[in-house]
């Protein structure tokens, strides 16, 4: 899994490629509390290299919201592909996590 | 054919793998092997994570041979239909029916438990049975 990192205006623009699962999430996790705690609250989320992504990776979401929720910032999701996207769908999180199709979209939501 | 691995996290690797080759040389499509990736991985986390938390020293005599928390894994093509198969999961852990899960809310979904949701809804069908103190857990899946 691979997670590349851009701050562009107030928005932190975070990629994630490879798969999210059990194996992986813990490094993800570890990256992601490194750029809520250094102050970044507005973040969005590129998933368009992300093959695969199980309830490990799910879990890591949610608590991302809860964290930027609490210091009152914004998540936005997107470009998530068919399996991704099923994935959070069918757990529920699709109706808890704002998820947009495009980047632009995600962009949208923060203005 | 069969293979019996370690129920622990360092091997799920390597259990995946092992469906996923078994799969794809049973020519199944991408799709249906990314689906059935993320069902076995949901599967298989369960087992590492909770069928032996009550018993994590005993050792299981399996043909003949003596196995930690093993989880055996076989994966079978249906000869009357060439594009089903089914993966049978058997563990020697607590008893664990996961087709009970599906009538949780989505409350208790957002406190765990969603893995095994995501598995039996993304499944073609998914069947359960405890036998002989085994946990045996068959997944079908159809190629496209």
């Amino acid at each position: 899994m691979k997670v590349l990192e851009e701050k562009i205006g107030n928005v932190y623009n975070v990629k994630i490629s490879g798969k999210l699962d059990a194996t992986t999430s813990g490094e993800f996790d570890t990256n992601l509390t490194r750029i809520v705690d250094s102050g970044e609250i507005v973040l969005a989320i590129d998933f368009s290299g992300l093959d695969y992504i199980s309830s490990a990776g799910l879990r890591i979401f949610l608590i991302l919201l809860k964290k930027i929720k609490k210091a009152d910032g914004k998540l936005a999701c997107h470009s998530m592909n068919d399996n991704v996207k099923e994935v959070f769908v069918i757990s529920g999180f699709s109706s808890i996590i704002p998820i947009f199709p495009t980047a632009e979209e995600a962009q949208s939501s923060f203005e | 054919m069969s293979r019996i691995f370690t129920a622990e996290l360092s091997e799920l690797k390597k259990i995946i793998l092992y469906i996923v080759k078994e799969l794809e040389s049973l020519r199944f499509d991408n799709e249906t092997v990314n689906t059935t990736h993320v069902i076995c991985d949901e599967i298989i986390t369960n087992v590492i994570k909770n069928a032996y938390i009550e018993k994590p020293t005993d050792e299981y005599l399996i043909k003949g041979c003596l196995y930690k928390r093993p989880l055996q894994i076989s994966c079978n093509k249906k000869k009357s239909d060439s594009n089903r198969v089914s993966i049978i999961f058997t563990d020697w852990g607590s008893a664990f029916d996961p087709l009970k899960y599906e009538g949780d809310s989505r409350d208790q979904l957002r406190h765990g438990g969603y893995g095994i949701h995501i598995a039996v809804n993304l499944a073609e069908c998914i069947k359960y049975k405890r036998e002989n103190s085994k946990n045996i857990l068959t997944v079908y899946m159809s190629s496209k």
